[in-house]
């Protein structure tokens, strides 16, 4: 700000405050992304244990599946991007591929909960592996263009940050309905497969719905770049935006975070012998993270983005310590486990927002230094980003599970569910607390070097507001002219009825 | 003479191809080949565990659980076997001691009322399981020579001489885990329509995770899981795991379009004992 003209310095300010989204915008945006994270919650939240528990397949095995599949996914995501940024449509960028995408992918959502058990092992795994990748390609066609509309809607960076601050609430809500429908039915029947079917059929006949009228709703306002970005130079932007590789990187080693909610099902289950209590655990902490992520553009006014993200990632590291603590001290009824990951979970509403905000900093930062932006490619990386987590973080948990030698299923008896044995109870519970605890603290070590500090984002921030406002004068001259002549028409002919 | 090289070096190809196949070994044989070096592995190990034992002698707190169903039988075409009733629980739980100079054991125990697993689940974590668990007869027992404890000694030196069994067993591993190691065994043993006992391919098909029976000869099954965590270093037995699952084969609907009734198995029963180091 120091740099720059004062009289300029006040007409980019001005131009930040402008408004340009609608109530109806957050809303239904939001319920398009609550849709999608209904979607991404059943599966990533509930499958693997499917595979396992109910359908048979062994542990590795389905591990090793989701690690290879979800290093596809997100390896097309920035193929994905790529086609993005080269889209021109009439519905924008974005929007084609939530409106023809969303009905496919809902459908094989549901083909993923059929239980074949019916199958030899070989056939089990043949169709979990087609269904899956099938269900990641038409997730990939959907999820990418999602993620980036925020950055279009609006110029408006605070406008921006309040679309993805609620539709990440939203989507943090949409996580937790297949957790509320799977409890509701635990409560109902024990029959874990045909709760997980339900609930699958529930989720896809609604999702596509709610997609649908959120990109229907939704507007594509800033105009992409007039150059369009080649394949290519795509990939070249991750390592030559060093902020941005550097949130790739942070944000990669998060993955053990994630173990947490993946091993509810498993610790209500096998610790606390009931299935339905998942809704106990998980609930709060999604109502904890909703807390953090509804203070998170707060907090970041009061701290810049990398100490948000440090002072978060500490805080659940310590608070997993503390459930591990209390539980190995005595206090190991339900209750008071899910009393402290509730505080635990408090931090991880602030992590789900702040990387976003950080992505849209750096395109912001890319756009000021090359006048380039790359929204497609940015978020498609995001995904690739978080695709590859949630492999690492599915392999890692399976891995786990052989390791604290969980018992599966047999496939010749009728209804199996074999007690496990306290070792691997207690390995569960470490999955659920200590493991992540220590393992996240990883994630800090490249934050360390993420050089976007609260100042910088301003200034570069104001010069792009400037710029942009440039572009819009240049590019609409003389409709901007006419307007002006017809106005002091106006004007005169209301002077001379006047006299 | 072109065309001879090509049919030679295409024959050729196909014999060699058909020599790799006939080399290469099946699943199955890869399977049991790969469970026979793991069972190897395991059995000495379990063993010089239970010889140390006897050493040293041994100071184990358990829990003894047996959970039933309580109204299931066969069976027939017509009738289904799984009749409507509830899952119950027989909990003890005590100390067992074995003191090796003087070759004397003793054994103090707590016998609780039988209840319904559901009550059993929600108290069995607690301390002293809050108080919620009717005790029916504390009992004490001791005496002289290892052999003559009544009670579940015989749990742990099952495993001394594991290899008498060894055609039972179905699953080995002894690996390392943490601080600690970890041996664990699998056994299943087949009963036939007269309740003779046999080894686990009786009237089965396939192998490992495809593995299936027919019920029309097999009228139910135990299956064991052992699970054994100690310190390498002293051949430190710190706590036993004992999981018996008793099966049997029943008829029952088979789907809720097809309601015709099919022969299926299921646990009934299983016997949970836990031995932890005093």
């Amino acid at each position: 700000m120091d740099n720059l003209n004062p009289e300029l310095a006040l007409e980019g300010s001005a131009l930040l405050e402008k408004k340009y989204l609608s109530k109806k915008d957050y809303v239904f945006f939001s319920l398009a992304q609550f849709a999608s994270s209904a979607i991404t919650g059943l599966v990533q939240g509930y499958l693997l244990f499917f595979y396992t528990v109910c359908v048979g397949i062994n542990a590795q095995a389905v591990g090793t599946m989701f690690l290879v599949s979800k290093i596809f996914d997100g390896a097309n995501d920035p193929f994905m991007g790529a086609i993005v940024d080269k889209t021109r449509s009439k519905w924008g960028k974005m929007r084609p591929y939530l409106i023809f995408g969303a009905i496919p992918w809902s459908l094989v959502t549901l083909s993923l909960f059929i239980p074949v058990t019916g199958f030899s092992m070989t056939g089990k795994i043949v169709y979990m592996y087609i269904t899956y990748l099938l269900w990641a390609v038409f997730g990939t066609i959907v999820i990418v263009p999602l993620s980036g509309i925020p950055a279009v809607a609006s110029p408006n960076n605070q406008e921006r940050g309040k679309l993805i601050s609620i539709s990440r609430i939203l989507g943090s809500i949409g996580e937790q309905s297949a957790l509320v429908l799977i409890s509701v039915g635990l409560l109902i029947s024990k029959n874990y497969t045909n709760v997980y079917l339900i609930t699958a059929i529930i989720i896809g006949a609604l999702a596509p719905v709610l997609m649908l009228l959120g990109a229907f709703s939704i507007k594509e306002r800033l105009e992409p770049t007039t150059e369009t970005p080649k394949l290519l130079d795509g990939f070249k932007y991750l390592f030559k935006n060093k902020p941005f590789l550097i949130l790739i990187c942070a944000n990669l080693l998060t993955f053990f975070r994630n173990l947490v909610s993946a091993a509810i099902i498993y610790v209500v289950t096998y610790i606390f012998s009931n299935g339905s209590l998942q809704i106990v655990f998980a609930l709060p902490g999604a109502v904890a993270s909703m807390i953090g992520m509804l203070f998170a553009p707060k907090l970041n006014r009061m701290m810049d983005s990398k100490k948000l993200f440090i002072f978060a990632t500490v805080w659940h590291s310590v608070a997993l310590v503390i459930v591990y603590a209390v539980y190995m001290l005595g206090l190991n009824h339900w209750v008071a486990v899910a009393v402290f990951m509730f505080i635990a979970m408090l931090p991880v509403g602030v992590l789900n927002v702040v990387p976003h905000l950080m992505a849209a900093d750096t395109l912001d930062y890319w756009e000021d230094k090359t006048g380039q932006r790359c929204e497609g490619m940015t978020f498609s990386l995001m995904n690739l980003r978080s695709s590859v987590s949630s492999g690492f973080k599915d392999y890692t948990l399976s891995f786990l599970l052989a390791f604290f030698m969980f018992s599966q299923p047999v496939g010749y008896l009728n209804d199996h569910s074999p007690e496990q044995s306290d070792f691997t109870k207690t390995g569960i519970l470490l999955i659920f607390t200590l493991i992540p605890a220590i393992c996240n603290l990883v994630s800090i070590v490249p934050m360390i070097f993420y050089p976007l500090s609260g100042k910088k984002m301003e200034e570069i921030q104001t010069r792009l507001a400037i710029t942009r406002e440039k572009a819009f004068l240049d590019a609409n001259k003389e409709e901007l002219l006419e307007e002006a002549s017809i106005a002091i028409e106006e004007a005169t002919v209301v002077e001379s009825e006047g006299n | 003479m072109k065309r001879v090289i090509i049919i030679s070096l295409i024959l050729i190809l196909v014999l060699s191809i058909c020599m790799l196949t006939a080399c290469t070994t099946t699943d199955e044989s890869k399977y049991n080949e790969k469970l026979n070096e793991n069972v190897d592995k395991t059995i000495p190990v379990l063993h010089d565990l239970i010889v140390e034992l006897k050493k040293d002698g041994f100071s184990y707190d358990f829990n003894y659980t047996y959970v039933f169903y309580d109204n299931v039988n066969r069976g027939t075409p017509y009738q289904a076997g799984w009749q409507d009733g509830d899952w119950y629980v027989e909990l003890s739980d005590g100390n067992l001691s074995y003191d090796a100079q003087l070759d004397g054991w003793k054994i103090t125990l707590t016998r609780y009322e039988k209840m319904l697993k559901d009550d059993y689940v929600k108290h069995k974590d607690k301390k002293n399981y809050g108080g919620k668990f009717s005790v029916k007869a504390t009992e004490e027992y001791s005496g002289v020579g290892l052999l003559t404890c009544p009670l579940y000694v015989d749990y742990l030196l099952d495993y001394e001489n594991l290899q008498i069994q060894r055609d039972y067993i179905t699953n080995a591993e002894d690996s390392s885990k943490i601080f600690n190691r970890v041996a664990r065994v699998k056994t299943s043993v087949v009963y036939d329509m007269i309740g003779q006992a046999h080894t686990p391919d009786y009237c089965s098909k396939n192998f490992g995770e495809d593995l299936d029976y027919d019920w029309n000869n097999v009228s139910g099954m135990q299956n064991t899981t052992a699970t054994f965590t100690y310190k390498k270093k002293q051949m430190n037995l710190k706590q036993v795991e004992i999981y018996k699952e008793n099966v049997i084969s029943y008829y029952v609907k088979n789907n809720v379009v097809d309601t015709s009734l099919v022969l299926k198995a299921d646990v009934v029963s299983y016997e949970k004992v836990i031995f932890n180091q005093a």
